[in-house]
């Protein structure tokens, strides 16, 4: 059995490398001979760009023997482009040139000025590319693009914006063709503000493209969203913001959508958010392709029936309140749950606050909160009570799903009343015991009222 | 202002045989054939740099240029590409540019992590390469047994 090669990458240092090029580098080898399969960590801050192109070539690889380059912890975004996580920003050059079989890109952000972001030509074969960010310019280049592949290949949970210069490409998973062995399965990605958003001018074994949310093409309408459907083999429940979501052999498309601002959290230009809004027409709108499409791009667990593209919609984060005899024991709900513009309030460090009083021994706040993939994570919040924490002590807890226990996390028994206090915790380790599926922590501030 | 970080080993296809190489494919000869080699410029980063744990010997050595601008040095990260055919971009050399291998061996010899050099010294040491064949190691020869 294949015994794991694991090195990692950190952009600051103290890991093992500071560039994935030169992790790549260093041990190009033949993993069949060695019976290993390689995984690459990307993890720790990474706030600073790793600005090397990266080429994967001269590895030997099998099924078993494979290549896994991946993020982790604070080191992967979190759906939306970002300088505080790994990314590659390579300017005029190629963000990762792969010229190597059995090869999984899982969870990067890629940038070029005028380069594609990842390319592959010559017949390469058995790729995953799932939840990265390609991020482009109108300067050139292609969010992916995948030459003559082999093998079978899956693309999802993408997010490939603005390549907008001339005939580029948000996705092009199999230009140039496959053969008649090439299977090519593309499913729940978002393709926004390209010249061509998605490229399925390919002809394969199977060519199944679903669940893809194509938007805003910016090349001519011979092209559209969606460029030549008809070499699919099949596919279903894309979105687009022509009719090509509809054309043979494609599926039950959602077409003609093209009110962006409508569906995503920010479309405002620099500052795209590609998380689905509350109320967009593509929640709940795709195939079920639970089989292979479990999680969204965020790690968020996907439940039948799927949203289209990268993005699985979560309920905006719940906060509720309430007064009790004793302290609730689980996480559900406390009996008043916070409006909108009650979250709006408490979200901002002002002196807009929610209040909570209790006549019945115990005020709690209670607070949920989507974390992500994180695996390190700081709460903190301010506020202020009527009866001095220096009388009694206001205490910050979180709650462990899997020993189904409150546990404390920070205190104030030294503020005066109706004056500012501070309760701040970092969980640094083990966030996972405090995660449900879906991601969410839950955490409370309480304090007890004396008779 | 630069710190170039330089591949001190062998690669491990150059202890391949004419055999070996006659069995690859096209796209796999092709890689083969752009493999890198000790001298290879790796990657360029500013002076006082983090180097990780494994950017060191036996795999690389760093060259300090104190009195090479960063912006300069970037170039030294190129691959040698052949671009005539936009559509099908193939690379002929991992890196356009490579330290000379007597100074890398050196370095590897006497165990020592990094070197430092002038602008105008290490200019003097790195070449251009433009895809002729003696850029790269030729297969082992067969052993006869």
């Amino acid at each position: 059995m294949a015994t794991q090669l694991k090195k990692q990458v950190c952009t600051a240092g103290g890991y093992d490398y500071t560039a994935l090029e030169t992790c790549m580098n260093a041990n190009e080898q033949n993993l069949v001979t060695a019976d290993k399969y390689f995984d690459v960590e990307i993890i720790g801050n990474n706030s600073g760009a790793d600005p090397t192109a990266c080429v994967i070539h001269n590895y030997t690889t099998d099924e078993t023997r494979y290549i896994n380059v991946y993020t982790t912890g604070a080191a992967r975004h979190l759906g939306i482009f970002s300088t505080s996580y790994y990314r590659l920003s390579t300017g005029a050059s190629r963000g990762i040139f792969i010229y190597a079989h059995h090869l999984t890109i899982d969870g990067l952000q890629i940038t070029t000025t005028s380069a594609d972001a990842i390319r592959s030509d010559d017949y390469y074969h058995n790729f995953v590319i799932k939840n990265n960010i390609l991020k482009g310019t109108s300067g050139g280049g292609s969010g992916l693009i995948i030459s003559q592949p082999r093998g079978t290949n899956y693309i999802y949970n993408n997010i490939s914006y603005n390549w907008t210069a001339d005939y580029a490409r948000g996705l092009s998973p199999a230009g140039g063709g496959g053969d008649d062995s090439t299977n090519i399965y593309v499913y729940n990605n978002t393709c926004y503000n390209c010249y061509v958003p998605l490229d399925c001018n390919s002809s394969c074994l199977n060519f199944v493209c679903s669940n893809n949310l194509a938007l805003k093409h910016t090349g001519g309408t011979g092209e559209g969203t969606i460029y030549r459907p008809d070499y699919a083999e099949s596919g279903s429940n894309n979105a687009s913001s022509d009719d090509k979501a509809d054309d043979s052999p494609l599926t039950s498309g959602l077409i003609n959508y093209a009110t962006y601002a409508d569906y995503f959290v920010d479309v405002t230009a620099t500052s795209e958010d590609l998380h689905l809004k509350t109320d967009s027409p593509f929640i709940d709108a795709g195939a079920n392709l639970s089989a292979v499409v479990t999680v969204d791009i965020d790690g968020t667990a996907r439940s039948a029936p799927l949203d289209i593209g990268a993005d699985e919609y979560f309920a905006p984060t719940n906060f509720s309140r309430g007064d009790y005899a004793a302290l609730p024991s689980t996480e559900a709900d406390l009996e008043n749950i916070y409006t909108s513009g009650e979250i709006s309030q408490v979200a901002s460090d002002n002196a807009d606050r929610v209040s909570q009083s209790a006549i019945a021994q115990y005020a709690i706040h209670q607070y949920k909160t989507d974390v992500g993939v994180n695996i390190s994570w700081t709460f903190h919040w301010n506020g202020q009570s009527s009866l001095a924490p220096s009388t009694s002590v206001v205490k910050l807890q979180i709650y462990d799903i899997e020993g189904t226990t409150w546990e404390d996390l920070d205190e104030d028994n030294a503020a005066a009343a109706n004056t500012d206090f501070d309760l701040t915790a970092t969980v640094t380790s083990d966030l996972d015991h405090y995660k449900d599926v879906n991601n969410v922590v839950t955490c409370r501030v309480y304090q007890q009222w004396h008779e | 202002m630069a710190e170039l970080l330089v591949r001190a080993k062998a690669h491990w296809m150059d202890d391949l045989t004419q055999k070996d190489v006659d069995k690859m494919s096209v796209e796999e000869k092709q890689s083969y054939e752009a493999r890198s080699q000790i001298g290879d410029i790796v990657v360029v980063r500013p002076d006082g740099w983090p180097w990780g744990k494994c950017e060191c010997l036996p795999d690389f050595i760093v060259v300090k240029v104190p009195d090479l601008a960063i912006e300069d040095a970037q170039k030294y990260e190129e691959s040698l590409m052949d671009n005539s055919n936009e559509e099908k971009p193939k690379m002929i050399r991992f890196r356009k540019n490579a330290l000379a291998k007597t100074d890398v061996l050196l370095a590897v010899d006497a165990k020592t992590d990094s070197v430092q050099f002038t602008k105008s010294v290490v200019i003097g040491k790195i070449a251009v390469k433009t895809g002729l064949a003696s850029e790269v190691s030729s297969p082992k020869a067969e052993e006869i047994k």
